[in-house]
């Protein structure tokens, strides 16, 4: 079946969208690794636990979760603090630390969905804003995504431009090339590590409150957003900005149009094998260093 | 200090050894000091529930529905036994698998040699049920599951396991009904469905009984477990133009399928969704547009069979909500026991087990209940299920979800076609 | 503080590395503006002695002390913030960032750090200028420079921290002649600026004509301390050195 040319053009606007919530995520997870030097396995638990704040303060109050990111945002800057100083912190500088870290955030992970489970179990829940789609020309956009994908990619630049211009950006970066050196130019490695973190962890907050808009919120999302965004920092290259970018988008077509032109049961096999190509090309990724 | 060591161990080793002893002659005192069974007293029902754990709130109303029925039965006298020529009143041994399979496998080992029970009650889900289902066959006792639609469970062909619940590949009996009873009849059909065990049964099962009525399938798919955006796959169903849309999912992918088919403007005439829309839930978030959309469930509340409603009455006044198949079934599961037992005149496991297949239609709040082999669409024999087991299409109206299939258990006039999405 | 007065004292400083004594009760005093120059042969344990000043280390036994106040075992960034800067025998860079940048780095978070990025920017720029780091290759990554642009713009960035102290471990080290001449005249140029200098260098031709007392470490021991001209014909130097030619100053 060939599609229509407007087809086409929905099926592109879709995966774009698909893919800025991608970067999004992916930028928060990678902020955190190019610190930390190490791998959130909780991010997607993080994001998860956005997207019940934003649920419930729109079930219970009525607040928007375009308001009520904020709050997400904050409530998950705790939290990240939290895993920054008793998940992370004393480990650092530890031969296997990169391991210690997997296995301390895959274990809080585990934790975060259970509890979730078990406070507010598997069913349904989602925000439904009830607004109509966007119509352009011949294709119908989904306004909440709409919108998701656009304030993802603005805050996925405007972090950016936090870590290019600015001066904690700047210690950030010294940070994330190496701690030693970082401190003999007077940088605490420690202070710009839990900045690092807590606005990784609040941007995840802010990506779960806007999937809250778009997909339904469950325990489950969790684990499946947690291994989308591993995938994409490994795709695109472990704490490379140019990589989240890169990989969000590519995953966000990939799974677009693999979905689309072969079938939804190769959506795994087509992250495998993307992955795969992409990794045995270039191991460290994308735009990731040699 | 080496030596010091040495006897610290040599004591401990001695400690050990005699309670090991001692606990030895006690067990062995016991068993010899243990009466001789006490002449028939009860009928004892077995059964390992999910009180705790990830199936507890199922679990929960599983025992309320049986806890009901024990009631009633023991309020008439118990069930006359013949072989005993008296009633015997009806006991529930029942211990909490913490919804685990393998505390399940222990549970009903113990029932059954340690409890000595007479029958046995299926627990929880189609896991479950699949992992203990052995030990009731090893030990030729009867289980009646009723919580468990998997056709792998009667597909095994055990003599002792029977099937209450409506397993799976019967779902599609009733969504042919819905087809066949619209008007003008639809041609043409999209099914998407998860492809995990269960919900790949009943989509499997519906296609190919569709087919067979003559009804075009122009796009079937099936989804992996970790799929959150739904907006490809819509968009070829929509691009497939079907009259009808069904999705076999769970409840949290109904929500988003709904939302997004909206969202690209995808308007068959009947929408279908498996699991979602029978959660009150769905009708709260989507309002008028949930409005004309079908779902299933295994027994409704409004169901004209005998005794519903005075079992949804009591159930209401003492549980403060609707009860639903996880209880109903429990409890029809004793009605059909109490039957089974009059007939048998017996508590023998293989002279129930032959009322269990004489008994025919035996009138419960699930409807009639007739155990009985059946061949599946996809060519599988299925053993000792209940070939009354109804799926009940619904469709939610004003609000409500209401009984639409089979039609003779329904009271509403279907809404087709589907009214399409709110502009 | 007046000039003269001891700056930093190390006292009695000895740092194991499991069965290895890379410094053994190491004592010297590094007056206010000098320029005191520690020499050894490889491996004799200077750069070890610089890692433990600066944090990197904490000694296993024996005080460093700065101003008088002891600063041993604190951490790096607060023995940066309080006015020891460092250089690496082979330039350590943020190579991902420009070369503007890296030194913006160290005017932020060090000694003289300041809120006002701007003000920051001019005065890296300033210090680049400074150490005579070529216009054009400011906003070139750090990773990309060559080692003597590299070793300047070290300095700038230990510089930039606003240090009292520098201390730089071999500035000369896989420099050319000409090269070597225009690093001389940059660390003299910063020692008058009223900075105290220590510097490290095992090949003797240049720290001979530069620095005005001589430490010199064996084995991590110290086994001399004085005048180049008194070094140069130390016994025990020219031993610890095998027999390599030590040149004197005007020889
Ligand atoms: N982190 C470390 N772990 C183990 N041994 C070390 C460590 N750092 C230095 N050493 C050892 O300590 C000794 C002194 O090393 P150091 O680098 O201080 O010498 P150096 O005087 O700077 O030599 P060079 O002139 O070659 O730079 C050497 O034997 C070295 O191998
Ligand atoms: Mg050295």
């Amino acid at each position: 079946m060939i599609p229509s040319a407007d087809t086409i053009l929905q099926l592109i606007v879709q995966a774009l969208l698909l893919g800025s919530i991608y970067v999004l995520m992916a930028v928060g997870l990678n902020v955190i690794y190019g610190v930390v030097k190490a791998i959130n396995w909780a991010h997607g638990a993080f994001v998860m636990l956005g997207a019940y704040a934003a649920y419930w303060l729109y079930e219970l109050y009525g607040i928007s979760p375009y308001a009520s990111a904020v709050f997400s945002a904050i409530a998950l800057a705790a939290i990240g603090a939290f895993t920054h100083e008793l998940l992370m912190k004393p480990f650092f500088g530890m031969r296997y630390f990169r391991a210690i870290t997997l296995v301390v955030t895959y274990g809080l992970a585990i934790l975060l969905i259970n509890i979730t489970r078990y406070m507010w179990t598997d069913v349904l829940r989602g925000v439904n804003l009830g607004v109509p789609p966007a119509t352009i020309g011949a294709i119908s956009i989904s306004r909440p995504f709409l919108y998701g994908g656009l304030v993802a990619i603005a805050l996925s630049i405007l972090f950016y431009l936090m870590l290019k211009r600015t001066q904690i950006g700047r210690a950030a970066r010294a940070v994330s090339e190496s701690r030693k050196h970082a401190m003999l130019v007077g940088i605490n490695p420690n202070v710009m590590s839990r900045f690092m973190v807590i606005s990784g962890a609040a941007m995840a907050g802010v990506t779960g409150s806007l999937i809250s808009t778009i997909f339904a919120v469950t325990p489950e999302m969790g684990s499946v957003l947690g291994i989308k965004a591993i995938t994409i920092v490994i795709l695109g290259g472990l704490g490379s900005y140019a990589g989240a970018l890169i990989g969000g988008l590519m995953i966000g077509f990939a799974e677009a149009s693999g979905t689309y032109f072969l079938g939804a049961r190769y959506q795994p096999l087509l992250y495998f094998l993307t992955l795969l190509i992409v990794l045995s090309i270039k191991p460290t990724g994308i735009a990731g260093e040699e | 200090m080496s030596y010091k060591k040495g006897v610290v161990k040599t004591t401990y080793i001695a400690i050990i050894i005699a309670i090991i002893v001692i606990a030895a002659i006690g067990g062995m005192a016991y068993m010899y000091m243990k009466p001789a069974p006490p002449a028939k007293e009860s009928i004892k029902v077995g059964i390992s529930l999910s009180l705790s754990g990830g199936f507890a709130a199922p679990g929960q109303r599983q025992l309320w529905g049986l806890t009901m029925w024990v009631e009633e039965v023991n309020e008439r006298g118990g069930i006359y036994v013949a072989e005993y020529g008296k009633k015997l009143k009806v006991s529930l041994i029942y211990y909490d698998d913490r919804s685990d399979s393998a505390t399940a496998t222990r549970l009903y080992e113990r029932l059954i040699t340690e409890d000595k029970v007479d029958i046995l009650l299926g627990p929880y889900g189609s896991g479950i049920t699949l992992a203990t289902a052995p030990i009731a066959e090893k030990y030729k006792v009867v289980m009646l599951s009723q919580m468990a639609a998997a056709d792998t469970i009667p597909a095994k062909g055990y003599d002792y396991v029977f099937t209450l619940l409506a397993v799976a590949s019967r779902f599609g009996l009733s969504r042919v009904e819905l087809l066949d009873s619209l008007s003008p009849k639809p041609k043409t059909f999209a099914l998407l469905t998860s492809n995990e065990l269960y919900p790949l049964t009943v989509a499997r099962a519906t296609k190919t009984l569709w087919e067979k009525a003559g009804y075009t399938s122009v796009f079937y798919e099936e989804y992996p477990k970790g799929v959150t955006d739904f907006s490809a796959i819509l968009l070829r169903a929509k691009a497939a133009d079907p009259e009808v849309f069904y999705a076999v999912c769970y409840p949290a992918d109904a929500f988003v399928i709904m939302r997004q088919m909206k969202d690209i403007k995808f308007a068959p005439k009947l929408i279908f969704l498996d699991d979602g829309p029978n959660d009150p839930k769905f009708v709260e978030v989507f309002g008028k547009e949930a409005e004309g959309v079908f779902t299933q469930m295994s027994w409704h509340w409004e169901l004209p069979f005998p005794g519903v409603k005075e079992f949804v009455e009591k159930f209401k006044a003492r549980y403060n909500e609707l009860p639903r198949h996880w209880s109903a079934y429990p409890y029809a599961a004793g009605q059909f026991i109490e039957k089974a037992i009059e007939k048998a005149g017996s508590l023998d496991s293989a002279k129930l087990r032959a009322a269990f297949l004489e008994l025919k239609d035996v009138p419960t709040i699930v409807g009639p209940v007739t155990f009985g082999d059946w061949t599946n669409p996809m060519g599988e024999k299925l053993k000792q299920i209940n070939l009354g087991a109804i799926n009940f299409g619904l469709q939610i109206q004003k609000g409500e979800m209401r009984v639409a299939i089979p039609r003779k258990y329904s009271s509403v006039d279907i809404i087709y076609p589907w009214p399409g999405w709110a502009s | 503080m007046a000039l003269g007065e001891v700056h930093l004292r190390i006292e009695n400083v000895t740092k194991r590395f499991g069965g290895l004594v890379a410094l053994k009760d190491v004592s010297f005093a590094l007056n206010k503006g000098e320029l005191l120059g520690l020499i050894g042969p490889n491996g004799s344990g200077k750069t070890t002695l610089i890692n433990v000043i600066t944090g990197i280390y904490r000694p296993d036994g024996g005080r460093v002390l700065l101003n008088g106040g002891e600063i041993t075992g604190l951490k790096p960034y607060k023995i940066c913030r309080m006015g020891i800067g460092r250089t690496y025998q082979i330039p350590r860079l943020f190579s991902a960032m420009t070369a503007l940048d890296n030194v913006v780095v160290g005017a932020i978070f060090g000694k003289g750090r300041k809120a006002d990025l701007g003000e920051m920017r001019r005065k890296a720029a300033e210090l680049l200028d400074f150490v005579d780091f070529p216009k054009l290759r400011r906003e070139e990554l750090a990773g990309k420079l060559t080692l003597m642009e590299s070793k300047k713009l070290e300095l700038a960035r230990a510089l930039a921290t606003d240090p009292e102290i520098l201390l730089a471990d071999e500035p000369l080290g896989g420099l050319n002649p000409v090269e070597i001449d225009e690093a001389v005249e940059l660390i003299r140029k910063i020692r008058d600026s009223g900075k105290t200098v220590l510097i490290i260098e095992h090949v003797m031709r240049a720290i001979m004509k530069l620095a005005e007392r001589i430490v010199v470490l064996s084995h991590g021991a110290k086994i001399a301390e004085g005048e180049p001209r008194e070094i140069a014909n130390d016994e025990k130097v020219i031993e610890a050195y095998l027999g390599e030619r030590i040149y004197a100053p005007s020889q």
